[in-house]
């Protein structure tokens, strides 16, 4: 067991360690090796709301992230910096009224510019449940759109209806 | 004192003639379990984990009422 001991320290010791003969002057010494951690930053904050806007039951609305509405909406938006690579995902809850029924967003639409408006132009889109992955080197200031539609019929009650999204992002930290 | 029975029928079996081998002589193998459980723990402390943030917004909209009610029509005659 003491031997086992002696032969693990042994291997676990730095070469510096070891004994080093020199043939030659000048003496060079083998290389010290240096590390460094940097901890991980990942913070989202606050954007805009999205608001799907106003339509007439038995109509559909839509806003997507670059902004493309048919129902006077605004897309959402959160913003993120990090100093390393994340995946950001997005997820609907339905919009509810008080004795009402609910609501669901479908086809939801997700985008990210590093501008801090939406178009067609600065705004490129990726899939909600899949994910975009930004770049390893960090992002400042990385805003996330979001947007969908919700189809209501003649009989959906007319009102004021609210919900929820939820911005995820997954990341590695050290 | 214990020892080896089993391994040792086959050689009496084939008639050679073998002492009694005692348990205590056999070289316990190196107790590497230990030295495994902690290397992993070392490894497992050092490995980066997986996190997450969320950041939760809200949505709305608003579902317009329907024309409804009396309405007023009116109604130009032009009697000639």
């Amino acid at each position: 067991m003491k031997r086992l001991i002696v032969g693990l320290v042994l291997l676990a010791a730095p070469a510096t360690m070891r004994a080093q003969t020199c043939t030659a002057s000048p003496c060079t010494a083998a290389n010290v090796i240096t590390s460094l951690k940097i901890k991980s930053s990942v913070a989202f904050s606050a954007g805009s709301n999205l608001d799907f806007g106003s339509v007439a039951g038995g109509t559909t609305a839509s806003v997507d992230a670059q902004g493309t509405t048919t129902s006077t909406g605004t897309p959402g938006a959160v913003i993120l910096n990090a100093n390393q690579a994340v995946t950001v995902t997005a997820s609907f809850a339905q919009l509810t009224a008080a004795g009402f029924p609910n609501l669901t967003v479908s086809n939801p639409s997700c985008g990210y510019s590093s501008a801090a408006t939406t178009s067609t132009t600065n705004t490129t889109l990726f899939i909600c449940s899949t994910g975009y992955a930004s770049p390893a080197t960090g992002t400042s200031a990385l805003r996330v759109w979001l947007g969908g539609e919700v189809v209501t019929a003649a009989s959906t009650p007319a009102g004021n209806y609210a919900g929820t999204a939820t911005v995820t992002g997954t990341y590695t930290a050290y | 004192m214990r020892t080896a029975g089993a391994a040792i029928a086959p050689a009496v079996a084939f008639g050679i003639s073998m002492q009694p081998l005692s348990l205590r002589n056999v070289r316990r193998p190196p107790c590497l379990g230990r030295w495994a459980v902690f290397v992993s723990l070392l490894a497992l402390a050092a490995a980066p984990t997986g996190e997450s943030v969320t950041r939760t917004l809200t949505t709305s909209l608003t579902v317009d009422a329907l024309p409804s009610g009396c309405f007023t029509v009116t109604a130009t005659f032009v009697v000639s």
